[in-house]
C-alpha cells in the first residue's frame, strides 16, 4: 500500500456522475516516490554478467547464420518491437514448417526466472534453454557442429569471443553463455506505469487506470505478482478441462515436465509487461486480444481438477467477477505496461553495421 | 577406485594401455529390425503389432555402469575408455545412423562398440544401463562435451535439460514420405528443480543382463522390432509414439519392454511392469 499514501490528485474534476469513466477524463495520478517491487537481480554466478559477452549475444541472437537455411535468426520469433514475441499463435516458419506446439513467449525480465524456463519451465536456465531452438528440427534447425564453424571463420566473431571469454576458439558453451547473458539484459522497468510508481514526472495513471490497478491488485496480482508481474510459477488458468497427451505431452503443461497429475493444465504465469504489443496470448497463443483474455478470465474459465483455486468463487462458479467497468479498467491499466524505450532501445537492436 | 581413476588418466588421449593385471575389452553391438540389419533408407515389413511397414531414421543410445560377470558370479566394472566423440569415462554412446537417406536427425559417423578396460579374469555375462549417469544428465548445456554436446555426435539427444538428455532414441517413418513420424524416446521423468539440481522421480535407466555373454565370441544385439512388438505402429491414435510420458498408451506398450515399469497410478503402482527379463537386447555369436 506504500503507494497509495503518496497519491497527489492533480486535477481534481469532475466525472462523478458519469456512469462511465473515460480514459481521456482529466484526471491523473502520480506518487511521490517508491521502490517497484521487483526482486534483487539474482546472480548467476557461472555466467556473470559482462558487456563483452552481452553484446556478443546481441550478435548472435540477431545472426541468421544460427539456422540452417541462413534466414532465421533468434529475432525471427521474438521480436523487439513486440516484446520479443512473434505476433502469431502458433509460428511454422521454423526450418520444417511445421507448426510448432506452443507460443513463442516474450523476453522479458528473465534474469528473474531462476526456476526454469519455457511455458513449462523444463529448461534449467536460460544457458541450457538457448542451444534448444537453434538445433530442433522445426525451429532454425541447424547443426550446432557447422554454427560453430560458420562463426569460427568470422573474424569479428573470433575477436568478439575473445573479448568476451579470452578464448578465441568459439565452442558451444560459450555461445550459449553469452546468448543467455544478452536475454538476461533484456530487462523491462520503463513504462509509464514504473515511472508513475516511481514519482516521476512523466509518471502517471488517469484515473481509469487507477482503477484497473485495483481491479488488478484484487483479481491479477495472485499470480502476476509483484512489478515483475509473475510469480514465475505454473498455474492452471482454466483454459481447457482436459488435457491429451498428444505432440510429445505439451498440453500436459507443468505434468509433462514434473510427472505429477496434479500439475496438469499448469503453465508458466507470463509477466504483463508490454502485455498490450505482445499479442497473442497463453502458451498456444489461442486468445487474439487483450479484451479476449479479460473475457476468458470472466466468463470461458472451463473447470478441472487443477483450476486454480483464484478461479474459484463461493458460490461454486469459477471465473473472474468483473464488471464491464471494471473489465474496461483493467484494460486501461494493462496499456500502462508498455515500456516504449525497452521495446525500441538501441541496445537491444541489431547492432549497425559498419 | 584407484585403478579406475588411474586408467581414466592414462586414456585421456587414446584408448588406454591396460596397466599389469587389467585387459583391453571389445563389446560389440548390432542393431537389427527383425532378422535384417537397421539402415538408413531400408524399408522393413511386418513391423508391430499390426505388422507395418517402417523406414527407420534415426537409433542413438547412451550406456553406462557396464560390467562384466565372473566366475565367481561377481559383477566387474569395465572402465570405459575415452574416445572422441563416443566416450567418456562414465558414459558411451552407441550410433548406428550414418545421417544417410531419410537419417536426417544424426551424423555421418556411426559406433557398434563399447571398448574399455576389466581386471583379468574369466568373464560370462555382460551388464549395462541405458542412459546417461545422472551426474551429467542434467549439466547446463554450456557445460558438456562428447557424446552429450550437441554441436557433435549428440545432436538432437538434447531433450530438456531439467529431464535431462533422450537416453535412446529411436524414429522411423510409418509412410512412403519417409518423414519420422513414430518415436521411442526414454529419458528421465517427473523431475523438478530444487535449488539449481534438477530431481527426477522416474529415472527410466533400464538395467540390461546379458548372462550368455562371452568375451571375443558374443555379439550384443538390439531388435528394434522387439522394442515395437506389442504396438500398432500404423495407428494414429499412438503418434507420435512414446516419449516417456506416464500417461501415454504407446509408453505402456514400449517402456516394458525394456524391463521399465510403467503408467504408474497416484500410489506409484505400474500399470505395465517391466518385462523380465527385458526383451530388447540378445546375445549372438560373432
Amino acid at each position: 500500500m506504500r503507494w497509495a499514501m503518496g497519491i497527489v490528485i492533480l486535477v481534481g474534476c469532475g466525472t462523478a456522475s458519469a456512469p462511465h469513466v473515460e480514459d481521456t477524463a482529466p484526471i491523473r495520478y502520480t506518487t511521490a516516490g517508491g521502490p517497484l517491487d521487483i526482486p534483487p537481480l539474482p546472480v548467476v554466478a557461472h555466467n556473470p554478467q559482462r558487456q563483452s559477452a552481452i553484446e556478443l549475444g546481441r550478435m548472435l541472437f540477431y545472426d541468421t547464420r544460427l539456422s540452417a537455411s541462413g534466414t532465421l535468426s533468434c529475432a525471427s520469433c521474438h521480436a523487439q518491437a513486440l516484446g520479443f514475441a512473434d505476433g502469431v499463435a502458433l509460428s511454422d516458419r521454423g526450418a520444417s514448417n511445421k507448426t510448432l506446439g506452443r507460443h513463442a513467449p516474450t523476453l522479458i525480465n528473465l534474469a528473474w526466472a531462476t526456476n526454469g524456463v519455457f511455458w513449462d519451465g523444463g529448461a534449467k536456465n536460460l544457458e541450457s534453454q538457448v542451444l534448444a531452438p537453434i538445433v530442433s528440427p522445426d525451429e532454425m534447425g541447424s547443426n550446432l557442429g557447422q554454427v560453430l564453424h560458420a562463426l569460427q571463420s568470422d573474424i569479428d566473431y573470433v575477436r568478439a569471443f575473445d573479448d568476451a571469454f579470452g578464448d578465441d576458439l568459439i565452442e558451444q558453451g560459450d555461445l550459449a553463455k553469452a546468448l543467455a547473458q544478452f536475454i538476461r539484459a533484456l530487462v523491462s522497468t520503463g513504462s509509464r506505469y514504473d515511472r508513475y510508481v516511481r514519482g516521476e514526472a512523466d509518471g502517471y495513471l488517469t484515473e481509469r487506470e487507477f482503477l484497473g490497478r485495483e481491479v488488478f491488485d484484487r483479481a491479477c496480482r495472485g499470480c502476476h505478482a509483484s512489478d515483475l508481474f509473475t510469480d514465475q510459477a505454473f498455474h492452471n488458468n482454466g483454459l481447457d478441462s482436459v488435457f491429451s497427451d498428444e505432440h510429445e505431452g505439451i498440453h500436459l503443461g507443468r505434468a509433462r515436465i514434473s510427472g505429477d497429475g496434479a500439475d496438469r493444465g499448469k503453465f508458466k504465469t507470463p509477466t504483463l509487461r508490454n502485455i498490450a504489443v505482445s499479442a497473442p496470448y497463453m502458451h498456444d497463443g489461442r486468445l487474439a486480444s487483450l479484451p479476449e483474455v479479460i473475457e476468458h478470465y470472466r466468463s470461458g474459465v472451463r473447470d478441472s481438477e487443477t483450476l486454480d483455486p483464484r478461479l474459484r468463487n463461493i458460490d461454486g462458479s469459477v471465473g473472474l467477477v468483473l464488471s464491464d467497468d471494471e473489465a474496461g479498467a483493467l484494460l486501461a491499466f494493462l496499456e500502462t505496461l508498455t515500456d516504449e524505450d525497452f521495446l525500441s532501445s538501441a541496445s537491444f537492436a541489431p547492432r549497425p553495421t559498419r | 577406485m584407484t585403478r579406475t581413476l588411474l586408467l581414466v588418466g592414462l586414456c585421456a588421449c587414446a584408448p588406454s594401455a591396460p596397466v599389469s593385471g587389467d585387459v583391453r575389452v571389445v563389446l560389440p553391438f548390432s542393431a537389427r529390425i527383425g532378422a535384417a540389419p537397421f539402415v538408413c533408407g531400408q524399408s522393413y515389413d511386418s513391423v508391430g503389432a499390426d505388422a507395418a511397414r517402417i523406414w527407420p531414421t534415426d537409433l542413438r543410445f547412451y550406456v553406462h555402469d557396464v560390467q562384466l560377470k565372473n566366475d565367481q558370479g561377481e559383477y566387474v566394472n569395465v572402465a570405459l575408455d575415452v574416445v572422441e566423440p563416443y566416450q567418456q569415462a562414465t558414459v558411451a554412446m552407441l550410433d548406428f545412423e550414418d545421417a544417410s537417406a531419410n537419417c536426417e536427425t544424426g551424423t555421418p559417423s556411426t559406433r557398434d562398440r563399447i571398448t574399455g578396460v576389466v581386471a583379468s579374469g574369466h568373464y560370462r555375462g555382460l551388464r549395462f544401463r541405458i542412459g546417461v549417469p545422472e551426474a551429467l544428465n542434467h549439466v547446463n548445456g554450456d557445460e558438456v562435451d562428447d557424446p552429450l554436446n550437441n554441436s557433435g555426435v549428440g545432436a538432437g539427444m538434447l531433450w530438456i535439460w531439467l529431464t535431462g538428455y533422450k537416453f535412446f532414441k529411436l524414429d522411423f517413418a510409418t509412410s512412403d514420405k519417409k518423414e519420422p513420424d513414430f518415436s521411442v524416446h526414454i529419458g528421465s521423468m517427473a523431475c523438478a528443480l530444487e535449488a539449481d539440481v534438477a530431481v527426477c522421480r522416474n529415472a527410466n535407466r533400464p538395467l540390461i543382463e546379458l548372462d550368455d555373454f562371452l568375451l571375443e565370441t558374443s555379439t550384443v544385439v538390439l531388435d528394434v522390432a522387439a522394442i515395437v512388438s506389442e504396438l500398432p505402429t500404423n495407428d494414429p491414435s499412438q503418434k507420435p509414439g512414446c516419449h516417456s510420458v506416464n500417461e501415454a498408451p504407446a509408453c505402456w506398450a514400449t517402456m516394458p519392454q525394456f524391463g521399465l515399469d510403467f503408467g504408474f497410478d497416484s500410489q506409484g503402482v505400474p500399470a505395465a511392469p517391466g518385462k523380465t527379463p527385458q526383451v530388447v537386447f540378445s546375445v549372438e555369436a560373432q
